[in-house]
């Protein structure tokens, strides 16, 4: 891919990614506030009983316990319904970004592609992303409101021991960098490197038994089942041996902080009693303190799992923009409406270089096409065919020269009706899991049934797909391996029909045939596009048997035509 | 309401010493706990002159307590890995022992991706079950009545209540589960069709864009993004009056608790130190069931995985077990179809009283169009299926009555796309022997026409995964290579090159007519002109041989297999001209 991760400074992230939640922002604050109103209340409730025990005990002698018996039920009361405020708009505001971000994302990628995202590491982009998005989501549904909880609940849990005993809140301080700052940290990087050692093995396995299971038929036909057994026995073993030093580290970097709230209650008696023997501190305010200095820690319990999302975050957030941020690859501010009908097409002196690469794959590219006629290009792999057809369908524009259609440059038409006036058969068809009436139907949308079932007709497919179970509402996923490269092919040359451009283009339609199968293909191009301009690339001279013209295409030039 | 499985009882059983290790260290966690609270108390007396405790013992008390639960902790991870260690290992070997077993069936009763699914995700959520799921529940049966013996001599009424509320909560809880587990079920089946329909339009983005129909899946998509957000927050809302009950319930209880406890030091009933104790404990007195009620959604999908896990691991192969015992057929030269039925769906036959005879050092090819039965007929050969009716055997001896491993050892099999595992060249070839010889792999791929693929790095070429660096020609020539090495006696060909270019299906050819001099071939072709030579050619139509003899002896018939040589010789001398 192209596109580069710019290093952004993070409070620019900050402001871009709140960027996003403008329309949840409501439900999102309701969130917060649920989490550190909880939060509070869950502290109130110890502040509140150390008063009224301290009261019971005789300690305070003047208090009535009206004022702390009132807030405790308050803070009662307020915990079921600021953790369902906490909860349920936590979710809304999650589910309501994944959509938004997902639609975002999509239009995005719709934008940049198919220029910017081809190449082999397609998929790997592709999953990426997804992963990206989901970070995001989980940044701002499940990350944002317990940073939001632990940081004011822990303000306010410092002010309300400094009052009483500043000593004992400068004692209680590191602690709680510990807990809330330091441990998360420890746990999200050791998380990090182990847990990901752990999931590439996992990931691994999983591969592993992928491939055992696709290859089932040839590892019965060689007896290779007990090696495999024996494979996946030993990969499983190695993992339970990564498993185990990551249970290790968490129980070391989970129970130091539990062992620390212990030790606060320890410590917080050794101040509290100091204090009071010298007469610096009322035991009332003692028997608070010491009921609630433990309970102060609660809020950081959630922390380590936010931190960890919060490092991951940053890196989402560079990706998602960056896409964003990358220009399209072709402008579209052409306002001619493409013909109807292809009169010339002509590329003149083109040179074009793929972004990021230094070789011109087209140099001093010349090339006249008639409408209506039958060209074939033939050359190496690497030679620029297939280039031909990316500058035509402008999914790149050309560096130098220019190119024709019917006498316009292609940049003076509009983006959208160029790709509605062209058609493009790919190598391989991509079959969408639906069913294959609406496979052939995304040529022409408003396509009755009739007309897909003729256009499989000529395709030399229905015959086919009647002998499935579910004729042509079979989905197509589920037939899986079952159709041959050369039936995918059938179906790609239906929906191509119903599309009905004047202007055809296939890449290496006949790659994966056999001779028979290739041979029928071309039959079946050949009779139904008899009136329109075809465009073959292919570097088999069996395929290109059939075209009128045939271009030899080396070093990015036309160098023989017959 | 309790998620309680017998089949994952008994799947743990050689467990239950380490779930029982897991309960004692967590309950020796909770009695370091109780002590630590006990001695911060008794220190607490001290402010108001209660008791005459040693304040330096106690603070050591407390100590060594808080330190025995951080080494209870530590423990905690070690002994909750060692109780599934061994149960993740068995069931993933079992899981992938029963696709062996299930043979192709596999595709059928469970299919790749939930087989997949079972052995790793699965696996990983069943584990949640048995190291916090079962540990917390008996735990939760142990550690309120320790905490209610304690609070009991100080407050009777305080420890009932707490104790009735802790018990009810659970069973209140679950109200809600069985609907939340329906809700549940919906919404991830609903997510992952969202999920598929996002991945597919971004694989199929230039599709899309070559069909002008991308910014329409873009609506679409965004309609099916916020119909999803619409119909899943409204049934949240549902598993979310859930957790209000429990909240309530708890803090309730603790509310309660505390007014009673109070009350009883104001009335002077119990001293400050002790009301504190109480008071701590009460506070921790839902523990126990909070931590039940969480790891319960996580034990959730560890249940859900392992009924999965279970369907899967009780499915029994269609094919009837080994009989040694069935009678040996009359004629005993070669592989020999006696009038053959099978059925896919029990109501047509996809093959339909078949006979055909593959005698010994012999070529005979099955032909016909698609759909004609052709490949179901290889799949009883090979006895992936049994037939309905009729007899397939192997020089005299029923399929039936041999033992899958003996019956590879004779018949091999070029399938029509060979799969290619991840790794090297000699990785693939390696299958079929662990103990080949490289000379005897690099003959054999001379042999197949690859050595432009060992050109490089020769043995150690890296096909990438699943053979993505090879082509569809490449492919098959391995398969081809990987049944030389076999080194069977009988090899059928299930149109072994409808899918590579005209270069390659000529060299498969050349090495299948080599082949015809040694070994006993069965073809299976749709491409008439690559099986002229065969010794007898069977036609194949709508399940039943049409026609069957030689070429010659068939075209004089001037049927079927006359009328399909004509159409295909048309065919593959349209738009001949040189180059």
């Amino acid at each position: 891919m192209a596109i580069q991760a710019k290093k952004l400074s993070v409070p620019s992230i900050l402001k871009r990614l709140f960027g996003f939640t403008k329309q949840v922002r409501t439900e999102m604050l309701e969130a917060v506030a649920g989490g550190i109103v909880s939060g509070l209340a869950k502290i109130g409730i110890y502040i509140c009983a150390g008063m009224l025990l301290a009261i019971a005990a005789g300690q305070a002698p003047g208090r009535t316990v009206t004022g702390p018996a009132v807030m405790i039920v308050v803070c009662t009361v307020l915990i079921p319904i600021t953790y369902y405020f906490e909860m349920f708009k936590g979710h809304d505001v999650a589910y309501h970004l994944l959509a938004i971000l997902r639609t975002e994302m999509f239009g995005e990628i719709e934008r940049l592609s198919p220029a910017k995202l081809t190449g082999e590491r397609k998929g790997n982009i592709i999953s990426t992303l997804m992963a990206d998005v989901d970070t995001l989501e989980i940044f701002f549904a499940h990350t944002i409101a317990p940073i939001a909880t632990a940081i004011v609940c822990a303000v306010f849990s410092l002010v309300f021991i400094a009052v009483r005993t500043p000593g004992l809140a400068a004692i209680v301080l590191p602690f709680y960098i510990y807990v809330a700052i330091i441990s998360p940290i420890l746990i999200a990087k050791a998380g990090r490197e182990k847990g990901r050692q752990y999931r590439r093995n996992l990931g691994d396995l999983k591969s592993y038994i992928l491939d055992s299971l696709r290859g089932l038929k040839e590892v019965l036909i060689f007896r290779n089942g007990q090696e495999r057994l024996d494979n996946i026995d030993d990969r499983g073993r190695k993992l339970n041996r990564l498993q185990i030093g990551i249970n290790r580290q968490n129980a070391l970097l989970m129970s130091v902080p539990n062992f620390l709230i212990q030790l606060s209650r320890i410590v917080a008696f050794a101040v509290c009693g100091a204090l009071v023997a010298r007469g610096g501190l009322s035991s009332y305010n003692a028997i608070v303190l010491m009921l609630m200095v433990p309970a102060t820690f609660d809020p950081f319990a959630q922390l380590s799992t936010s931190t960890t999302a919060l490092i991951q975050t940053f890196g989402a957030a560079e990706r998602v923009f960056a896409l964003i941020d990358e220009p399209a690859q072709v402008e579209d501010k052409g306002k001619l409406e493409f013909p109807e009908k292809i009169e010339s097409i002509e590329f003149e002196n083109v040179s074009f270089t793929y972004p990021g690469t230094k070789t011109k794959v087209l140099n001093g590219y010349d090339l006249r096409i008639s409408g209506g006629e039958n060209v074939g290009l033939m050359g190496e792999s690497g030679c620029g065919k297939t280039t031909t057809m990316h500058l035509l369908l402008r999914f790149y524009d050309p560096d130098e020269g220019v190119i024709r259609i019917n006498g316009a440059d292609i940049r003076d038409y509009t983006l959208e009706s160029l790709r509605r006036g062209i058609s493009m058969m790919q190598q391989d068809t991509f079959l969408f899991n639906d069913s294959l009436v609406e496979n052939i139907r995304l040529g022409k949308p408003e396509a009755t049934e009739e007309e897909v079932v003729a256009a499989a007709k000529r395709a030399s497919i229905h015959d086919l797909i009647m002998t499935l179970p579910e004729k042509y509402q079979t989905r197509a996923g589920e037939l899986g391996g079952r159709l041959s490269g050369g039936e995918k092919q059938r179906i790609g040359i239906a929906r191509t029909l119903l599309k009905d451009s004047d202007l055809m283009l296939f890449d290496e339609p006949t790659s994966s045939l056999d001779i028979l199968n290739e041979k029928g293909l071309l039959m079946t191009i050949d009779r139904n596009f008899t009136d329109k301009t075809v465009v073959m690339i292919s570097h088999r001279n069996s395929t290109l048997g059939a075209c009128g013209r045939i271009c030899k295409v080396r070093g990015g030039k036309v160098v023989a035509e017959e | 309401m309790l998620l309680i499985n017998k089949q994952l009882l008994k799947l743990g059983k050689n467990s239950w010493g380490w779930i029982i290790a897991i309960v004692v260290t967590k309950l020796i966690i909770l009695l370091s706990f109780m002590v630590v609270v006990s001695a911060v108390s008794r220190l607490i007396g001290s402010f108001v002159g209660e008791g005459s405790a040693d304040i330096g013992s106690q603070i050591l008390i407390a100590l060594v307590s808080a330190v025995i639960g951080l080494v209870g902790n530590l423990i905690l991870g070690e002994v909750k890995f060692k109780c599934t260690a061994n149960i993740r290992i068995r069931l993933r070997h079992n899981i992938y022992q029963k696709m062996l077993d299930l043979e192709m069936d596999y595709l059928v009763k469970m299919g790749t991706s939930r087989a997949v699914t079972a052995s790793i995700d699965g696996i990983e959520a069943l584990e949640k079950y048995f190291s916090e799921y079962l540990p917390d529940l008996i735990y939760c049966f142990i550690a309120p009545f320790i905490l209610f013996a304690r609070i009991y001599p100080y407050s009777a009424y305080a420890a009932w209540v707490l104790l009735v509320l802790s018990i009810t909560v659970v069973p209140a809880n679950a109200v809600f589960k069985k609907l939340m587990a329906m809700l549940r079920k919906d919404y991830w089946d609903t997510f992952d069709k969202l999920n598929e329909y996002f991945l597919e339009s971004l694989e199929g983005m230039t599709t899309l864009k070559l069909m002008n129909r991308d910014a329409e899946r873009a609506e679409n998509l965004k309609t099916r993004s916020f119909n999803y957000y619409h119909m899943i927050v409204k049934t949240m809302r549902v598993s979310f009056y859930s957790t209000i009950l429990t909240q309530t319930f708890i803090y309730g209880g603790i509310l309660w608790s505390t007014f009673i406890l109070i009350g009883n030091c104001s009335k002077g009933l119990i001293a400050l130190s002790t009301a504190f104790y109480a008071l701590m404990l009460a506070f921790t007195f839902f523990r126990p069931v909070q931590d039940l009620i969480n790891t319960g959604h996580t034990a959730l999908n560890g249940v859900a995985a392992a009924n999965n896990i279970f369907t899967f691991l009780d499915l029994t192969p269609a094919r009837a077990p080994v009989d040694a015992s069935l009678p040996e057929a009359e004629d005993k030269d070669g592989i020999v179809l006696d009038n053959v039925v099978f059925s896919y769906d029990g109501e047509r036959n996809a093959v339909d009283g078949v006979s055909v005879r593959v005698p010994r050092g012999k070529t005979v090819a099955l032909v016909g169009q698609s759909g004609c039965g052709k490949s179901t007929l290889v799949n009883l050969v090979m006895h992936f299926n049994d037939c309905a009716s009729g007899r397939i055997s192997l020089e005299g001896k029923d399929l039936r009555s041999i033992t899958q491993e003996d019956l590879r050892k004779r018949i091999s099999l070029v399938p029509q796309s060979t799969y290619i595992f991840s790794g090297t060249v000699e990785d693939n070839l390696r299958i079929v022997d662990k103990s080949l010889t490289r000379e005897r792999m690099l003959e054999v791929l001379k042999d197949v026409h690859l050595e432009d693929l060992i050109g490089k790095d020769g043995l150690a070429t890296d096909v990438g995964e699943g053979g993505s660096k090879l082509s569809g020609g490449q492919k098959q020539k391995i398969g081809i290579a990987r049944a030389l090495l076999a080194d069977a006696d009988y090899i059928v060909f299930d149109e072994a090159t409808s899918n590579v270019d005209a270069a390659s299906e000529e060299d498969i050819w050349n090495c299948i007519h080599a082949l015809s001099n040694t070994k006993t071939l069965l073809i299976i072709s749709h491409r008439l002109s690559t099986v002229r030579n065969a010794d007898t050619i069977y036609v194949m139509r709508e399940g039943k041989v049409a026609e069957s003899g030689g070429h010659d002896k068939l075209i004089a018939l001037d049927g079927i297999y006359a009328q399909l040589v004509r159409e295909q010789d048309i065919l593959e001398n349209y738009g001949r001209r040189a180059v």
